[in-house]
């Protein structure tokens, strides 16, 4: 590692923490401290910090092995089948924890994409088109049901723009799964690294290249679906994380690993900070401040070390 | 080419069609506004309603001609009203059919007075006039009447639209007016708006005595965690339909939240 990268590393952590501490303890009223704290911050901050770090892993993997800048964690028909599943459980149930429902549909629409991608001839491009033709079959089915019960109209788009008030989880579950997959996940990690390069080069055929990609896919589909269950469906994340850090720290997947997690985090925590604290009372919905906090920075890097992403 | 200049000739002719104004016929499009009417006893005169207009019964009757978001153009050609009733939610759907001459009339609920304002105006609209006006007197009786049941003034109440996300009521709110003419405070009523999504924490930290679930929201177990020492009640459909809708009968939403002090 660099100097650079290591002072880099040592700012991103510190960034972290400024906004953990933000989160935790700005205007904390002393009356009502343990309460809130208990059942507001503390699990605010762990559905953040899983949630960030889900997306901007699995857009790692995503852009990783399809080679391509624009690949997000919804690139498998994540987000309709989230959508369809959080719409149904409001409509079907006046469901309060339709963040499961959310979870089961990603899960299901993501492994109906990989079944009906193949397995043995496998391809991205297959993955990609077959995840945007089911996206928008679901997306003009949510529209449908959005449009014909005009009672839940509000609450259902308010609620597919994502937050974190969406989900009424175990904490404790959450983190043990949350843990679980990223040791999963750092166990294929150097194989990520091999997939970055050409892949003739580096497996014997394409079915061998093949079989990670299947396996990278999956962990992407049920990292973005933890994250659903989290905070709902949260755009831009999933793109700017990784490319970020791919602008910042280079190429070694071992290390964007690392700060992938970290700058998700990060970005979850200080824009749930600010869509919390800058009309308060008042909240702006998380999707919204997510867009507007994140796009100038990704510019602002973009054009000074844009020639990274070439490589 | 031709297929398409025939279909604009019969479009034109649809439109120029001199019966298309039949006198006074219209379709309401807000179930509050329809409630005005058949108060008014004008519902002769209404030719259409949408599927959210159920009360009276015999509203339900009515041909169903769309919803809030959508109207069914085929059918609303097919009754040829002079007007378009609609309140402030579905006025942008309203004004779209000016274009085959019929006349858009956006009604706005803000406050008690411009329900008042509201019923004489559809009364004069609709030649009316006089019942229109024992209908407000008799309102404005009740109103008193629903006043003086509370003995229990100022109490701190929390109105839940939605607890995903955190949906309040704000000072535009309609509901807002209700609570604070029931004689009881709104802890909401400083923020300057309609319907907003706020800080679980700021209405904790207000200490509210009395929670008001909406009926479409889940009466779930973190409400009661986080809100220790207040009252909650969930409300039932049909009170939630009397409290959301500023029709003739918003003197029962006052009842309602006069007698919240009673155990």
């Amino acid at each position: 590692m660099t100097k650079k990268q290591i002072l880099s590393i040592i700012l991103l952590v510190f960034l972290f923490f400024i906004c953990l501490f933000l989160c935790l303890f700005y205007k904390l009223d002393i009356n009502n401290k343990e309460l809130i704290l208990s059942y507001i911050r503390i699990p605010t901050i762990i559905k953040a910090i899983i949630s960030g770090s889900c997306l901007a892993i699995a857009g790692m993997f995503l852009q990783t092995i399809s080679k391509n800048a624009l690949a997000d964690p919804y690139l498998t028909g994540l987000s309709a089948g989230a959508g369809f599943g959080i719409v149904i459980s409001i409509l079907l149930f006046n469901s309060v924890n339709y963040s499961i429902f959310g979870f089961i549909g990603a899960i299901i629409t993501a492994f109906l994409v990989i079944l009906l991608s193949g397995f043995s001839k496998f391809s991205i491009t297959k993955l990609i088109l077959i995840g945007l033709s089911l996206n928008l079959f679901t997306g003009a089915i949510i529209s449908f049901l959005i449009l014909k019960n005009p009672d839940k109209s509000y609450e259902m788009t308010l609620i597919l723009t994502g937050g974190f008030s969406s989900s009424e989880i175990s904490d404790k579950f959450l983190v043990i799964l949350f843990i679980l997959t990223l040791i999963i996940c750092s166990i294929f990690i150097p194989k990520l690294n091999a997939l970055r390069l050409d892949n003739k080069l580096i497996f014997k055929n394409q079915s061998a290249a093949n079989k990670y990609n299947i396996i990278f896919v999956i962990l992407a589909a049920f990292l973005t679906s933890i994250s659903v269950y989290c905070a709902g469906i949260l755009g831009f994340v999933g793109i700017i994380c990784p490319l970020l850090s791919k602008l910042i720290f280079g190429n070694d997947i071992r290390l964007l690993f690392f700060t992938n997690i970290l700058l998700g985090s990060s970005l979850l925590l200080f824009s749930n900070f600010i869509s919390t604290n800058i009309i308060y009372p008042l909240q702006i919905p998380l999707g919204i401040v997510i867009s507007i906090v994140g796009v100038p920075f990704f510019i602002f890097f973009l054009l000074k070390k844009g020639g990274i992403l070439n490589n | 080419m031709y297929k398409f200049l025939i279909s604009i000739f019969f479009i034109f002719l649809i439109i120029s069609n001199p019966s298309y104004a039949n006198n006074n016929s219209f379709i309401s499009i807000s179930p509050t506004i329809t409630e005005i009417i058949y108060s008014i006893d004008t519902q002769d005169q209404l030719k259409g309603v949408t599927t959210q207009c159920n009360f009276p019964e015999e509203a339900k009757q009515k041909p169903i001609i769309g919803d809030y978001y959508y109207i069914n153009e085929q059918m609303l050609l097919d009754i040829k009203p002079n007007y378009i009733l609609a309140d402030d939610l579905s006025a942008f759907i309203a004004k779209k059919y000016k274009k085959y001459n019929i006349e858009p009339i956006c009604l706005k609920f803000t406050n008690i007075n411009s329900i008042y304002e509201n019923i004489l105006f559809l009364g004069k609209l609709t030649n009316k006039e006089e019942n229109s006006i024992n209908v407000v007197t008799d309102i404005k009786n009740k109103v008193k009447k629903a006043k003086s049941l509370n003995k229990h003034p100022n109490k701190k109440v929390l109105y839940i639209i939605s607890t995903k996300p955190f949906r309040t009521i704000g000072k535009n709110s309609f509901i807002t007016n209700i609570i604070t003419e029931s004689g009881n405070i709104s802890i909401t009523s400083e923020l300057n708006t309609s319907y907003p999504i706020i800080s679980l924490e700021y209405a904790i930290n207000k200490n509210p005595d009395i929670i008001i679930l909406d009926y479409h929201c889940n009466k779930n177990e973190n409400i009661s965690k986080l809100f220790p020492n207040s009252r909650i009640i969930k409300m039932t459909k049909q009170q939630s339909d009397i409290i959301d809708r500023p029709s003739p009968r918003f003197y029962k939403s006052i009842e309602f939240f006069a007698q919240l002090g009673e155990n």
